[in-house]
């Protein structure tokens, strides 16, 4: 009887269910039809409430025909849905028929940086109190790693404004791909997700941190790179979005 | 096989009428004090590791009785239930303490890939074999009794048996419970050109652990012919009467109205439901 799973198994990958009608009373193929539409319109269905301001820029019918071709390159491993998508950005890189749409995959890199911030594990930020009980030396030296939900992502063009404007405004604004390059942070310090738009100085103090410097050597890095900016600002701004990880094992080093 | 091994888990005596929990009405179940209310959830979407969803479900568990209704334990596969999946299903029901826990009578995964639909089994004995095995195995794992519901079929397959008998048939050898869902008694049977009321007659009524209830629509080629299961309606008349006819039966059991698409305003959906907590205290009297 296993015989039967693995047939209706490659139906549903393939469309054609001419073998199931072995095991069915009466022709497979027109009912079976209701069991593949829901697999892959489940999978669809989820990829657009996933990627939502993908589905707005190209519209419904294209995002339906683009998601499901990633179903059938991509079909769900996990046995659940929550976080289906990984690797969307990657595929709609090489999508032919989204070619033009330069800034697409770097929209759905934020798309997908959302959904995993908001479902990132809960944990409390550094926050401002904690730094204040801390002598001078102590706080530069402390190397806390990043917050888990933070996401920072670099694009050559302005796909955060871009992003922005599809998830939130009523009436999509222009954005002129002439701004260029942008750098942004998608984080959820509380139980909201937020996001903003960082200057290069906060992207390379976000970046030293990560990779598990302190402190000092991140505003150091600021100093070297970026002449006229204070680090001590751009530490300020971070730590009040709650960036950084506050848990008491992660901040010495 | 396991039929004392997991203690009974009768339902909290406050369930009544219940509804599927969506994001959208998290605040309005919160706040609701309605009488029997409870919230039921696919464990599934809740397999995160952290979020809103759990600070949510947390809020909700502290006023209302919760139950966990699984969709990708693929019970009705070929293949063992997936031990991760087991173990998060556990923590889950660790850590909000459900009132029921229950899973399906179809299968989803297969050979690594998982489709997220409830596929139709083979009512063979072979495959009752294998879905005792997997229901005791889950049990074990949860170390508490599950309830299986029966599927909406659009495909019959040749059966050795009907699907009443392998219900009947699991619950015996495993000592599960079953939720009776109306709504699917009614698709199948008209799909498959049967009495529903002679399926919900042929059901151990002991049994039942929990009803569902949803609505129904005629598949878009098909017409009449053919039944969607769609949750995306209110209750039809049809159902509601089965439903009366089955309470009548088997006594009130806590009742659950699905709608999982075209959600309406939590007002709308929680008239439905309390029409079911009416009938159900009617039947009580």
């Amino acid at each position: 009887m296993s015989d039967f799973h693995d047939i209706f198994s490659k139906a549903l990958l393939t469309g054609d269910a001419t073998a199931l009608d072995e095991f069915t009373l009466g022709p497979a193929s027109t009912k079976f039809k209701v069991y593949r539409n829901n697999v892959v319109k489940g999978a669809a269905d989820t990829l657009g409430d996933a990627y939502p301001a993908i589905k707005r820029l190209v519209g419904d019918r294209f995002f339906q025909g683009m998601a499901r071709e990633f179903w059938s390159t991509h079909p769900p491993v996990e046995r659940t849905l929550t976080l289906y998508g990984a690797g969307f950005a990657e595929f709609i890189e090489q999508f032919e028929p989204a070619q033009s749409l330069v800034y697409l995959a770097a929209v759905a890199r934020l798309d997908r940086a959302w959904l995993e911030a908001h479902h990132a594990p809960d944990a409390r930020p550094l926050s401002l109190a904690d730094i204040r009980e801390m002598p001078a030396e102590d706080l530069a030296a402390t190397a806390p790693g990043l917050h888990a939900s933070v996401r920072v992502f670099a694009s050559d063009w302005p796909a955060f404004s871009i992003w922005q404007t599809n998830r939130n405004d009523a009436d999509v604004k222009k954005i002129s791909l002439e701004n260029g390059a942008e750098t942004a942070l998608i984080h959820r310090p509380g139980m909201e997700v937020k996001s903003r738009r960082l200057t290069p100085a906060e992207a390379l103090f976000l970046d030293r941190i990560s990779a598990g410097h302190t402190f000092e050597a991140a505003s150091n890095a600021v100093t070297d790179h970026f002449p006229g900016v204070e680090p001590a600002p751009v530490f300020i701004a971070l730590l009040k979005e709650g960036v950084f990880n506050g848990h008491q094992e992660g901040r010495k080093k | 096989m396991m039929n004392s091994a997991h203690p009974a888990s009768d339902p909290a005596p406050e369930m009544g009428a219940g509804i599927g929990l969506k994001p959208q009405h998290y605040r309005d179940v919160v706040e609701s004090r309605a009488d029997g209310l409870w919230a039921e959830i696919h464990p599934e979407n809740y397999m995160t590791p952290g979020g809103p969803r759990h600070a949510w479900l947390e809020a909700i568990r502290r006023d209302h009785p919760v139950s966990l209704h699984g969709v990708a334990l693929s019970l009705g596969g070929v293949e063992r239930p997936d031990a991760g999946h087991l173990k998060k299903l556990r923590a889950l029901a660790d850590r909000y303490q459900p009132a029921l826990v229950s899973e399906h009578l179809a299968w989803c995964a297969h050979d690594g890939a998982y489709f997220g639909d409830l596929l139709p089994t083979p009512y063979t004995a072979a495959q009752l074999d294998r879905f005792c095995e997997h229901v005791d195995e889950t049990q074990s794992a949860l170390g508490r009794k599950i309830l299986i519901e029966n599927p909406s079929i659009y495909l019959p397959l040749k059966p050795d048996m009907s699907e009443q008998d392998f219900l009947t048939e699991a619950v015996k050898r495993t000592g599960c419970g079953l939720l009776l869902d109306v709504n699917n008694v009614f698709v199948t049977s008209w799909n498959l050109g049967q009495d529903p009321y002679a399926y919900i007659d042929a059901v151990p009524g002991a049994a039942v652990g929990e009803i569902h209830l949803a609505g129904h629509e005629q598949d878009e080629n098909l017409g009449d012919q053919l039944l969607i299961d769609t949750h995306g309606t209110p209750v039809r008349d049809d159902v509601w009467k089965l439903y009366d006819h089955t309470i009548r039966n088997i006594g009130p059991k806590p009742t659950l109205i699905e709608r999982d698409s075209n959600l309406p305003p939590f007002a709308e959906l929680m008239t439905e439901r309390d029409r079911a907590q009416s009938m159900l205290e009617a039947v009580h009297e």
